[in-house]
């Protein structure tokens, strides 16, 4: 690579960074100069991630930039850069999008105390982020990986005094880290037997010898997935998602949207390699005969479905999104599953818009509201917000996948991949899944903003200021349009080594599913009709959810996101309470019979003796050396 | 004659300097603030780690083959130099509330400084039993001045009387041992004595007696209690001192003496070595986690790093030297930086309890943040060099087969980090409690901030580019 690239991935990569530095030593007591220098930094980030862009459309050139960081007999880990066009597109994503997410938070957060705090852990999250997508190998990876969690925890409980947002960040720090224990012990496989953990070396090794990985291929891949299915929440690791609402507004956008979440998928993507070869399991449980990509999918399909129906009963204007964003997760991850990375990517790519956005709406409600976040409260508001409803509604249609907004083209090419790789059940479900994402949507949409206002604070409810409305008008452009910007066709270049020739117009692009698998084009868009007809029937004008009347039970298990906390919670405490026993019933048993007075004789003496020790009696320091030696000497005799 | 003066300029030139030093207070008796003295001293320091990229340190022999500096040896002696520096900075006399440094004595504090490296410089050279003890001798005796410096205050007094005692019976120990082996080889050069041992009961008497006096330079448990009632009772600069420069001197003379001379015990040396990091980590650790006072605390912590050090030394070959001599320098700077916060701190305010830096990220959060990298940095947490460090040191034990070792230190540096981050507790996560008076925002001296910024700059640097343990790994291949 050129010098002058390779200082402008320091400059993208640290930019951020040093902004997080500069705000802790030199702003803490100046909000609007901490404002400045965060936002100054991933505008610089995304315009060099333009120029790099547009200089890699033009002169390819070989992506990869490194030097050796460590190295210990055989094991080599680089500090390096992997510049492809799949992570030149995520550069986009993150500093683009989050660009509009830190400019609207300058506007959202205005007044708060801890100003410079949370651009300082802003930019800090932007750098973790922006190191895991330029990583070259996994440990690289892992490092930024760790590090997103570490400030996606100090984002998640920015307001630390309430007790709900410290417990979300504490749960979605160890629900995470739970992900990434697998995934270290994928990455630890994967060196063991391959030695190495350089992607492209990873990569050309499985190349030429697609058994290299022996009986372990499906044990590693899967466990490089549970990184994934943490970062990414995907089921049963989804937990830690919905509750991490506790957060700032803007930081569920940036979390949702274009970073965190997306990281899971990003990283699937770019170990896609490893997925490719035949299932193979070690002797004793050959008879699973499972591929990793089936498993992959099965749990991406799953998990569309359980959030889609959990976001059908919330009544919190983040949490319906927050499930949302999961059930479009788990349609990323079936995306890889079903062979289809790029189709995954070109859906993060639109979600990453439409996402943001919606996020970034609804924190206009909820600051225009004063902080109420309950949609039965709300209500009429298409009137009182006209830029932020119209900017929302983009969203949706987006969201819910009617053509020609840039959903559909995404959701589309997923259930497509999974159609023709005939898993139709999972297309099926995709389907569904489809018909529920417009059933939740839409009764969102018409219970907040339309009918007439539910509380009086409704009535004094004015449209924000421009600086939290550009960045909507400025999200609601790509949410519109990127089903047109060929996407797809450049990642599809990306997948299948060698750019797609296929320059297409973007009418052509604008009927093409129709025209190249029919059957999924119009089964996404008629289950997105009788989604949008269910929503009107029942939400056009109620005043209350008719569904619990109408579902019963069911209902009250979706409103309760089926009770999955409540499970863990009681594993955990059983899990405790096993232990604790056992640890009981030890120390009852067969400690307190003989052992216990040995033991409390022992600690107590012990606790004499070196309190005595560090009395500064010099006699007894004497003592214990000359002791020293001798048990030196009697150690080495002996042996 | 001329060439091998030449041999030892960087010895000459740094005794040039220290009587300088001390002749600038004797000049200036009473009328001087010390300034001159700390300008003196570090700028003299730094010129000589300057001249020591242009050949003050010639890799030849000397005088009979008694004194030579290879490559590793110069790296040792470019971190005494360093330490120094830094050290002397750290002494800078700024407005101070409280005595907490001899400032009236600099001068002389300087020139003793000044003398311990000298012997440090020595003792990393000496290929001969006589000159190895001499040097070794002139590390300690200035070094238990320093301590005491202050000795109109009894706690550093009773500091000083501990140092001196106890390095005494340690002396004294290491004598006994080397004369056994002096006895037996009847040569008092290393190489000479290292190719006559044979294993005997005899042979192993000394070897225990020897690493009974490395110990206590190295504070390995149960060599170790002097230290806590040392560092606590010495100025913090002379502390930030002892617990790097000296601990690196120690080291040195494990290689020199233990693993030099006693090659042919090569296992013996391996299981003692290995039973002792494990003490030491373990003691130093559980130890520091109740400690509130900074100074015990940095000093407990200062034998838990030891005893990883100390795993690196159960690797003989090459990379058992390279990741020592990398870890010290790592816990050199990470260290001083820890050191140099508490000196800045206590000499401003008087404080030395960790509970007193309560709010310290908002009243001063430069220090804070220093302090936090060098906790980080200490507990080994990426990018900070410690990480590296500590990373090579496990690689060193891993490659011997010694996995259990490996395992033993997870298990410690996980401890480890524990109490570090109470430290960061107390001045970024904890809020204003009742009855705690904060820390106001205070004024740091240039000087002090130098000392900082190198650190902080160190361990962010050592810990990203690669270069540095190149540079190590070039130097052990040769050896000392």
């Amino acid at each position: 690579m050129h010098p002058i690239l390779i200082l402008f991935l320091w400059l993208i990569l640290f930019l951020p960074l040093a902004a997080a530095v500069g705000i802790t030593l030199f702003a803490l007591r100046s909000p609007a100069r901490s404002a400045q220098l965060s936002i100054g930094a991933i505008g610089a980030a995304f315009g060099l991630s333009l120029a790099l862009f547009w200089h890699f459309s033009s002169h390819p050139e070989p992506p990869e930039w490194y030097i050796n960081w460590l190295s210990v007999a055989d094991l080599k880990i680089d500090l390096g850069f992997r510049l492809d066009p799949l992570s030149l597109l995520m550069l986009l994503i993150v500093t683009g999008v989050g660009g509009a997410i830190h400019i609207y938070s300058w506007g959202y957060l205005r007044g708060d105390r801890s100003v410079p705090r949370f651009f300082a852990c802003l930019s800090f999250f932007t750098f973790s982020m922006l190191g895991i997508v330029l990583a070259n190998n996994f440990v690289q990876m892992f490092i930024f990986w760790e590090l997103v969690g570490l400030s996606s925890y100090l984002l998640i409980g920015f307001w630390h005094e309430r007790p709900a947002a410290a417990d979300a960040a504490k749960k979605a720090f160890l629900v995470n880290r739970l992900g990434d224990f697998g995934f270290l012990i994928g990455i630890l496989i994967l060196w063991n037997v391959l030695g190495s953990v350089h992607f492209q070396t990873l990569q050309g090794k499985l190349a030429d010898n697609p058994h290299a990985l022996w009986s372990l291929t499906t044990v590693a891949g899967l466990l490089i997935f549970c990184g994934a299915m943490g970062k990414s929440a995907q089921f049963p690791l989804h937990v830690w998602l919905p509750d991490a609402m506790e957060g700032p507004t803007p930081v569920s956008a940036l979390i949702h949207a274009a970073t965190m979440v997306a990281a899971g998928v990003y990283m699937l993507c770019r170990v896609f390699f490893l997925f490719q070869a035949a299932p193979q399991w070690p002797d004793d449980i050959a008879w699973l005969q499972v591929s990793a990509l089936d498993v992959i999918a099965w749990i991406g399909g799953i998990t569309a479905l359980l959030s889609a129906l959990m976001a059908v009963q919330q009544n919190d204007i983040k949490r319906i999104l927050a499930y949302s964003t999961l059930s479009q997760l788990g349609y990323m991850v079936m995306a890889v599953g079903v062979n289809g990375p790029g189709q995954g990517m070109y859906h993060l790519t639109t979600h990453a818009f439409f996402k943001a956005l919606l996020f970034l709406g609804a924190g206009s409600v909820i600051l225009a509201l004063h902080h109420e976040q309950d949609i039965w409260k709300m209500g009429g508001l298409a009137k009182k917000m006209p830029l932020t409803y119209w900017t929302f509604l983009i969203g949706t249609l987006a969201l819910c996948g009617v053509p020609p907004f840039s959903g559909f083209y995404s959701k589309d090419a997923i259930l497509a991949a999974a159609f023709e790789h005939g898993q139709f059940v999972l297309f099926g479900l995709g389907v569904g899944v489809a018909m529920l994402t417009a059933l939740y949507m839409f009764r969102l949409v018409w219970v907040a903003f339309g009918g007439s206002a539910r509380s009086a604070a409704v009535n004094h409810a004015q449209e924000s200021p421009r600086i939290i409305t550009l960045p909507l008008i400025a999200l609601a452009i790509p949410s519109a349009l990127a089903g047109f910007f060929g996407i797809d066709h450049y990642l599809a270049g990306y997948f299948s080594h060698g750019r797609s020739a296929e320059a297409a117009s973007w009418l052509h692009r604008l009927v093409a599913p129709f025209a190249q698998a029919p059957l999924p084009a119009w089964a996404g868009l008629v289950a997105v009709g009788v989604g949008f007809v269910a929503a009107w029937q029942l939400y056009r004008e109620a005043k209350t959810d008719p569904l619990p009347r109408l579902l019963g039970g069911f209902a009250q298990a979706m409103r309760e996101r089926f009770y999955f906390d409540e499970l863990y919670a009681k594993i955990i405490a059983y899990t405790q309470d096993a232990l604790a026993t056992v640890v009981d019933g030890l120390d009852r048993w067969i400690l307190a019979g003989t052992l216990v007075r040995g033991v409390h004789g022992t600690v107590e003496l012990a606790g004499r003796l070196l309190r005595l020790l560090q009395t500064g009696n010099l006699q007894t320091y004497a003592l214990v050396v000359a002791t020293g030696v001798l048990l030196l000497l009697y150690c080495l005799i002996v042996r | 004659m001329l060439e091998q003066l030449a041999t030892i300029s960087n010895e000459l030139l740094l005794t040039l300097l220290a009587f300088t030093v001390f002749s600038i207070s004797l000049v200036s008796l009473k009328k001087t603030d010390g300034k001159a003295e700390v300008l003196v001293t570090a700028g003299g320091l730094l010129a000589l780690l300057v001249l020591s990229f242009a050949g003050t340190m010639p890799h030849r022999a000397a005088f009979g083959d008694a004194y030579v500096t290879g490559p590793v040896a110069a790296i040792f002696k470019r971190l005494f130099l360093a330490a120094g520096i830094l050290m002397a900075l750290l002494s800078w006399p700024g407005k101070r509330k409280t005595d907490v440094a001899p400032f009236h004595h600099l001068g002389e504090y300087l020139g003793l400084l000044l003398l311990s490296i000298i012997g440090m410089c020595f003792l990393v050279s000496a290929m001969e039993l006589a000159l190895l003890y001499v040097g070794l001798e002139l590390v300690t005796i200035p070094l238990i001045l320093l301590v005491a410096i202050n000795r109109h205050e009894l706690r550093s007094a009773e500091a000083g009387m501990k140092y001196v005692l106890f390095s005494a019976m340690s002396s004294g120990l290491l004598l006994y041992g080397l004369s056994l082996v002096y006895g037996m080889a009847g040569t008092l050069s290393l190489a000479g004595i290292a190719a006559k041992l044979t294993w005997t009961p005899l042979t192993v008497m000394a070897l225990a007696l020897v690493m009974g006096g490395v110990g206590f330079k190295i504070s390995a448990v149960p060599f170790h209690l002097w230290t806590p009632d040392t560092y606590e009772g010495a100025p913090v600069p002379v502390t930030a001192f002892l617990s790097v420069a000296s601990k690196a001197a120690g080291f040195a003379l494990f290689y020199k003496v233990v693993a030099g001379l006693f090659a042919v015990l090569g296992p013996s040396v391996v299981v003692m070595v290995s039973i002792l990091a494990t003490l030491t980590m373990t003691f130093g650790n559980l130890v520091a986690l109740q400690q509130t006072n900074l100074k015990r605390f940095l000093a407990f912590s200062s034998i838990a790093q030891a005893g990883f050090l100390m795993i690196g030394l159960v690797h003989g070959g090459p990379l058992g030297l390279t990741s020592v001599v990398f870890y010290l320098a790592v816990y050199l700077f990470s260290n001083l930086a820890a050191f140099g916060v508490v000196t800045v701190v206590s000499a401003a305010t008087g404080k030395e309890d960790m509970r007193d830096y309560l709010g310290l990220s908002e009243s001063n959060p430069k220090l804070a943040l220093v302090m936090m990298l060098a906790m980080f940095s200490l507990a080994g947490i990426p990018p900070l060099a410690g990480f590296l460090g500590k990373f090579y040191l496990f690689a060193a034990a891993a490659e011997k087969g010694m996995y259990w070792l490996v395992f033993v230190g997870a298990v410690n540096a996980t401890i480890s980090l524990y109490y570090y981050l109470i430290v960061i507790k107390w001045m970024y996560l904890l809020k204003a409690a009742e009855g705690r008076q904060r820390i106001e925002p205070i004024e740091v001296s240039w000087a002090s901030w130098v000392v900082l910024g190198v650190s902080t700059v160190a361990m962010i640097v050592i810990g990203i580019l690669p270069q540095f343990i190149h540079w190590a790994e070039v130097a052990a291949s040769s050896g000392f």
